[in-house]
């Protein structure tokens, strides 16, 4: 217990009271009020949170259409290359997402693409992919070949084999790969700003535009609590649903 | 010279209920129990590990019930050996030197001397990582033998042995047990243990220890049924006495002393009598008895009696098993001395 | 046979951009070393480089220290105040960044190497905490117990048996460590100030504006060599240990 304690004075110093100093900021600090709460839900507000929600949606979706074909083939198809392709799954973990986005802008740069709309997308899924494929690998990995040969030799085609069996039994990957995607994603800053440019404007951007060009730290407190109440609501329904948090 | 009293300790699922005992030095204590007895946890608290809730340990008088692990003197060997697997076996033997500062020269004596008589000397080199359970335990014991101990702690040495190499071992720590002369405290639930290497042999069920004394005592004559039922004992037979007699069912049977009330006895197997005739002897119990099956015991036959409404189980040799030719569901005569009759 | 397709199209969008920026690093009208001479005569560079060096070492220094005595003490006892480790990890980035910049402000200490430092820290504690500790669950206690009744003190048998055992895990847990302080962006971008740079930032500073410069395709390309030379440490060592 005792060789804790620092670590533990450190983390209450500079993460935990760091967190309740935002929320002082946000109710007003040094007053107590709450219309930098009110100011952050008025209309303008609101397209930017629209905007996010669309972005981080559609990056969902994409990411989980795309990686559970891929996370399949890895888990139940491929024998020899398994651990190769693992292993570049994993690989991009170790990158940061400026790095990947850096070089996702220069060839995106090249088709004419950079700054729009479809940039942005494009480049969330490319850096949001791998999150998505590996907790679909870990489960899908646990359901073997056999159980879905056994739904084939016991009659059902295909689909209802899909539908029935690998679905039910993949979700728990499926739930934390789209809030692994879906919850940063929402607050991402780094992709829409370097391929999207000025003209997109999300929770990310808007949160760095309070704090670093504004200083507006009230507004942009608030802006993170209402952020953070997110998360943790997306934290609390996974631990509900999985019943546990692994990290 | 190692003295616990009243010792009591829960933890977790486990408890010990006032435990009490004595070794002498060269002992050779056994703790015979089935599992989730608590054995592990009396251990521990004997070397340390835990502090028990009440009661005294007494090491050569001194009250050591609190001191500090490192302190005690007592080397303990847990289940699973608690080999340092990241050392070499000559690291490893020679750690409990190394703590105590010992010259690097006698280290080396020391160890190499332990090495030689535990036959691992080959082996100081090599990784504990890449040994056989066999040598892994020899490496236990020599770890723990080095630093000349008050008392050693094994808890189940041989568990995780297979038959024949623990056959071995049991052979070999009868040796180390004569050449190195040290006192232990050996828990184990196998009984052959007990047997071949127990000087002293306690019973421990429930967190309790109930019985203390030499093996053969413990084993002919159990102190409860309870006792007797983990060791195997069958013929546990309930009634009501009156004086030298005992009713049970509907037969009647003769005890070695007097009783009133109810009363439980147990009938060792191995002490009732078969024959094919009637034996006329007014001092035993005599019964005729149906066999209703047998089981091969590998030297011994155990044959399935009813006498009446009793069932009774009895113990004899294969030769006189073939001599007498019983089949099942044929009749027998039972009997047996009312001396051998325990009455708990 | 489809699936297949999908899988190396996959694996092809995930790595083309990569490989197309290393190769782009080396080309200016044909193959030349240029691009990387240009960089590493870059005062700009080479302090930020140094810059970064610095802080990774010195937040994989503290935070293993502090995280693996933490995963060592609760490893002996389950306590609450382990949850306390849990947060940083999952809590995104940006708020994380945010509440670090109010802090230093509220206390007008000045952004810079310290601040970066200290919001590095923060975070790295708590990813060695949950590597280290998933090794030190795996230590038996009987291993502890044997040191002690073999008659070593606590400090003892810290340093010849728990620390040994618990090195692979230390290892993996500075790889990380350094890895994440190393690249770090956000958290960098949010607490430092004026004249502290790091890499990150640098090729920030050029890409933000949508600026793909040969030069920052140099230094981009370098900083992925490292991130991969780490990863594959990482991969070797925990190999090893399986």
């Amino acid at each position: 217990m005792k060789l804790s304690l620092p670590a533990i004075a450190y983390l209450a110093v500079f993460f935990y009271l760091p967190f309740a100093i935002v929320v002082a900021y946000g109710f007003g600090y040094p007053e107590f009020t709450l219309k930098h709460f009110f100011e952050i839900f008025n209309p303008i507000y609101a397209q930017f949170f629209l905007n996010s929600f669309i972005i981080a949606a559609i990056t969902t979706l994409l990411c989980l259409l795309i990686a559970y074909p891929v996370a399949y083939y890895i888990a139940v198809k491929s024998k020899k290359w398994k651990n190769t392709l693992l292993i570049l799954i994993i690989l991009p973990f170790w990158i940061s997402f400026l790095l990947r986005t850096y070089a996702l802008m220069a060839i995106l740069s090249k088709f004419d693409l950079l700054f729009t709309f479809t940039a942005v997308i494009i480049g969330m899924v490319y850096d949001y992919l791998p999150f998505m494929i590996l907790p679909l690998y870990a489960s899908l990995e646990k359901l073997k070949v056999s159980v879905i040969e056994a739904s084939y030799t016991l009659g059902a085609k295909p689909l209802e084999t899909f539908y029935k069996v690998m679905v039910p039994l993949s979700k728990p990957g499926m739930v934390a790969g789209c809030l692994l995607v879906f919850v940063p994603a929402l607050g991402e800053f780094v992709v829409p700003t370097m391929l999207g440019g000025v003209s997109i404007t999300t929770l990310g951007t808007l949160t760095w535009d309070l704090f670093i060009k504004y200083h507006n730290w009230w507004r942009g407190s608030a802006l993170s609590v209402f952020y953070m109440i997110i998360v943790v609501a997306a934290i609390l329904y996974y631990i509900k649903r999985v019943g546990r948090l692994e990290i | 010279m190692l003295k616990v009293e009243d010792l009591s300790k829960s933890w977790k699922d486990f408890s010990l209920k006032r435990i009490n005992f004595e070794i002498q030095k060269g002992e050779y204590f056994v703790i015979l129990g089935p599992s989730g007895a608590g054995k592990t946890l009396l251990l521990e608290a004997i070397a340390g590990i835990f502090i028990p809730d009440s009661g005294r340990i007494l090491l050569n008088g001194e009250d050591i019930t609190e001191k500090p692990p490192e302190k005690r003197e007592i080397a303990y060997i847990p289940q699973n050996y608690g080999l340092f697997d990241h050392m070499k076996v000559f690291d490893n033997i020679a750690y409990g030197l190394k703590v105590r500062k010992f010259a690097r020269e006698e280290i080396r004596k020391q160890v190499e001397e332990i090495a030689k008589a535990l036959d691992i000397k080959h082996l100081l080199d090599r990784k504990v990582k890449n040994l056989s359970a066999g040598e892994r335990q020899r490496v236990a014991i020599a770890r723990a033998i080095v630093i000349s101990p008050q008392v050693i702690l094994l808890d189940e040495p041989f568990s995780n042995l297979d038959v024949n190499l623990k056959n071995k071992l049991l052979r070999e720590m009868k040796r180390w047990r004569r050449e190195l002369n040290f006192t232990a405290i050996h828990v184990t639930h196998s009984f052959d243990e007990a047997l071949s290497l127990g000087d002293k042999l306690g019973i421990m069920m429930n967190g309790k220890m109930d019985q203390v004394g030499e093996v053969k005592e413990v084993f002919s004559k159990p102190k409860t049924e309870d006792i007797a039922r983990f060791l195997g004992y069958e013929n546990i037979l309930e009634g009501h006495a009156e004086g030298k007699i005992l009713y049970s069912e509907n037969i009647k049977i003769e005890l070695p002393q007097e009783f009133y009330g109810r009363v439980r006895v147990m009938i060792p197997p191995q002490n009732i009598l078969i024959s094919k005739n009637m034996i006329f002897s007014s001092a035993r119990n005599n019964f005729k008895a149906i066999v209703e099956e047998f089981e091969d015991l590998g030297a011994l036959i155990k044959l399935k009696l009813r006498v009446n409404g009793i069932k009774l189980a009895a113990h004899l040799t294969k030769a006189s098993f073939v001599d007498m030719g019983i089949k099942e569901d044929e009749e027998v005569y039972v009997s047996f001395k009312s001396t051998a009759i325990h009455v708990f | 046979m489809i699936l297949k397709i999908l899988t190396v199209a996959v694996f092809a969008f995930l790595y083309v951009p990569i490989i197309y920026l290393v190769f782009s690093s080396f080309y200016d009208d044909g193959f030349t070393f240029r691009n990387y001479e240009a960089i590493l005569n870059d005062r700009n560079v080479t302090t930020a480089f140094f810059n970064s060096l610095n802080v990774a070492i010195l937040s994989t220094l503290i935070s293993v220290i502090l995280g693996t005595l933490a995963a060592y003490s609760f490893k002996k006892r389950g306590h609450f105040l382990e949850s306390l480790f849990y947060p940083p990890i999952v809590i995104p980035e940006i708020t994380e960044a945010v509440a670090l910049l109010l802090f230093f402000k509220m206390l007008e200490f000045p952004l810079g190497y310290y601040s970066v430092l200290t919001g590095h820290i923060a975070f790295n504690v708590a990813f060695v905490y949950v590597v280290v500790y998933a090794r030190a669950s795996s230590i038996e206690k009987s291993i502890e117990e044997a040191s002690y009744t073999l008659g070593a003190n606590e400090f003892q048998t810290f340093t010849k048996v728990v620390l040994p055992l618990l090195m692979p895990g230390i290892v993996a847990a500075s790889l990380i460590a350094f890895t994440l302080s190393w690249d770090n962006f956000i958290k960098t971008a949010f607490t430092t100030g004026p004249g502290f740079n790091t890499l990150p930032l640098l090729i920030w500073s050029q890409a933000a504006r949508g600026v793909v410069s040969p030069s920052i395709n140099a230094l981009a390309s370098l900083m992925l060599l490292i991130s991969i030379v780490l990863s594959y440490l990482y991969v070797r060592i925990s190999i090893r240990e399986e």
